[in-house]
């Protein structure tokens, strides 16, 4: 396929490119809680079909009851390595999200484009110390970029520090971000 | 009770708007209950027709009562900058919209308004349908005051980039005027009546296999008695075909007749910084949008459109894209059935110095066509199965003919090219779709590949408005990631008020 900047006067080699974002993984415990969190629903489920079933409550084979519940093992059990290879990068202009073990995805969300941002923990991620960092555009009824597993800590300072740079945009002589982002 | 004498009561005659549109969302949202309902209170009524009279009798007043409640407490007033309405008869809302913060406005003079000089004025603001302010029932004045103030009031200190090519000449300047020939190519050519089609063709399909069932003798025995009401002369192979003509024809009427009552005497002006419509046979309606608060402008073409070689423009702000309804729904700014001349014109006035005809679009990759026609494959061969094991004619597999080459369209159909400041995204099948936005419009943007992409080198770039989002499908992973930064480094160094 043709390239297509050649007639702009900027050359696009020199745009800062999202393929040289540093990228920072999120916290180790979030996979591990994805991973129970499947599974304790597998279990459970499974169990309920396969007793459903034995006593007949259910009309199907106990066999291909069975059989459903270990195959469902592996979306389950696939769900940690899925965790493990979301990462984010905060950038000076944007914040980036990955994710995706074979269906990957890149979301990226300008900050001066932030219209809020919101941090939430259910009961497991509290369990964790874990929290999710929801940043929301304009028109939109859904977070426009989501990162989840963030430590406490870490998420409530990258709201702030988000916060403020929004805060900036009515004022755009102003640099922001001088505050620190735990990199 | 905060009463005071700036706050104002709408006219009473809003109870009629509140009546309707309660009405219409009874029977539009979910008929199925309302019918049981009917039912039991038919059934029921045959034991019992005192109690169910009383119960009539205290729902209706009880309605009359909440009606009333509900618009004696509906107040508002312009205050500070911005408009306050409080309402609810249980539970006090109180919202408050500032002037600025005012997206796209809309006045309509229903029937039961105009002989008192009443109008009703609907304004959105960027935020969810429910920041959105009804004020059924207000004089016809103090609503066209309300709007000016509305689409007038601007952030101007902020508004160094805003594109103003005829500033300073605020006068009314007609821009375009529908005929009802042209609205008339709009109603048959709007997606509604293919869909209409569809349904009709599947509702026959049904129809058709039932007859041969034995099990459906009432059909055929209506069928039969339909026949024999015809006259002697008509030959009987041509009843169906003949039916499902007249079904499209009534429906082609019927999307006729809805275009001329929601555009008649169409006209859209451009004032200064804004635009605004009027159209409206039975409901006079006036739409309002600032310049600024455009966020995209999307021309779409359906295949009947395109035998006219006509567009439908329409031009949207921010929020949810809701389609543009009959009934006044949806914050889109319609120009409906340009020729391509008009189109033009519309465009270079929304859009100066963008050379429509001159675009040269990119290609999207030839793979797009690969899942497309593996799942069109996939659906043969089961109809090739089917066909072998029952008693299905073969020559409904020749059904599947114009699957490739409409794949083949889709795939020359897609396109995209960045002008400028502005992105254009083409698409369609048989008609062609555009979709043109300022680059710093951009909210949000999202580069995904599937494993078979991943490996072909291609992905998808997803871009998302205030006003909706897009796919540019199947580029190559370097023309994405560069088009990405290339986007990301106008949005991020842009100084353009975007909302």
């Amino acid at each position: 396929m043709q390239t297509f900047f050649s007639n702009h006067s900027l050359l696009p080699q020199q745009l800062p490119s999202i393929e040289e974002a540093q990228w920072q993984y999120l916290a180790p415990d979030y996979a591990r809680m994805v991973l129970l969190s499947g599974l304790a629903f597998w279990l459970p489920a499974g169990g309920a079909g396969l007793a459903l079933s034995a006593l007949g409550v259910i009309p199907l084979n106990t066999m291909l009851v069975a059989a459903a519940w270990l195959v469902l093992l592996v979306p389950t059990l696939l769900s940690y390595p899925t965790a493990r290879v979301k990462r984010y990068a905060i950038r000076e202009q944007d914040v980036l999200f990955h994710e995706g073990l074979f269906w990957k995805s890149t979301t990226v969300i300008p900050r001066n484009r932030i219209q809020h941002i919101q941090t939430e923990n259910g009961p497991l991620e509290r369990w964790f110390g874990l929290v999710t960092l929801k940043c929301y555009g304009a028109g939109g009824q859904q977070a426009d970029l989501v990162i989840p597993g963030l430590e406490e800590a870490l998420g409530q300072q990258l709201r702030q520090y988000l916060l403020d740079q929004a805060d900036d945009t009515d004022n755009p002589e102003s640099t922001g971000g001088d505050d620190d982002v735990p990199q | 009770m905060t009463y005071r004498s700036d706050w104002h009561r709408v006219s009473p005659l809003a109870i009629i708007h509140h009546g309707l549109g309660f009405l219409r969302q009874l029977v539009g949202s979910n008929p199925g209950p309302l019918l049981g309902v009917i039912a039991g209170t038919v059934a029921f009524a045959r034991e019992s027709p005192l109690m169910i009279a009383t119960t009539a009798l205290t729902l209706v007043l009880l309605g009359v009562v909440m009606a009333v409640m509900g618009w004696l407490r509906f107040l508002y007033r312009v205050h500070d900058g911005a408009i306050q309405v409080q309402q609810g008869v249980f539970t006090r809302h109180k919202l408050t919209l500032a002037f600025e913060r005012i997206q796209n406005v809309r006045l309509e003079r229903p029937v039961y308004l105009r002989p008192f000089g009443l109008a009703r004025l609907t304004i959105e603001s960027a935020g969810s349908a429910s920041e959105e302010v009804h004020l059924p029932g207000i004089p016809l004045g103090e609503a066209e005051g309300l709007r000016d103030r509305a689409l007038a009031e601007t952030n101007a200190p902020l508004e160094p980039e805003a594109e103003a090519s005829g500033a300073g000449s605020p006068g009314t300047h007609e821009l375009l005027r529908r005929r009802p020939s042209d609205l008339i190519i709009y109603g048959i050519s709007s997606p509604a009546i293919l869909w209409g089609g569809a349904i009709a063709a599947s509702l026959m399909g049904a129809l058709t296999r039932n007859l041969g069932d034995d099990r459906s003798q009432e059909a055929e025995q209506a069928m039969n008695t339909l026949l024999e009401a015809m006259p002697g002369w008509f030959p009987e192979f041509l009843a169906l075909p003949l039916a499902m003509a007249l079904l499209l024809v009534l429906m082609a009427l019927g999307s006729m007749t809805m275009a001329l009552l929601r555009y008649q005497g169409y006209q859209l002006f451009r004032e200064g910084e804004r635009y605004r419509v009027t159209s409206g046979l039975v409901t006079r309606r006036e739409q309002g949008i600032r310049h600024q608060r455009i966020q995209h402008l999307h021309l779409a073409q359906s295949f009947v459109a395109r035998l006219f070689r006509r567009h439908h423009l329409s031009c949207h702000p921010i929020g949810p894209s809701l389609p543009d309804q009959p009934d006044g729904g949806g914050g889109a700014l319609m120009a409906p059935s340009l020729t391509p001349t008009e189109q033009t014109r519309v465009i270079e006035t929304l859009y100066p110095g963008l050379d429509w005809e001159g675009l040269r679009f990119q290609q999207v990759s030839a793979r797009f066509m690969l899942p497309r026609f593996v799942f069109w494959g996939l659906l043969v061969t089961i109809a090739a199965v089917w066909v072998t094991v029952s008693d299905v004619p073969a020559w409904t597999l020749t059904l599947f003919l114009p699957a490739p080459p409409l794949i083949l369209l889709n795939w020359r159909r897609q396109g995209w090219c960045l002008q400028g400041e502005r992105l254009i995204l083409r698409g369609g099948l048989i008609g062609c779709h555009y979709t043109l936005f300022e680059a710093y419009r951009v909210q949000t943007l999202r580069l995904f590949q599937n494993p078979l992409q991943r490996h072909a080198g291609l992905a998808n770039l997803g871009i998302r408005l205030g006003s909706g989002g897009f796919r540019i499908p199947f580029i190559g992973w370097e023309t994405g990631t560069r088009l990405t930064d290339q986007l990301l480094w106008k949005v991020e160094t842009s100084r353009a008020p975007w909302l």
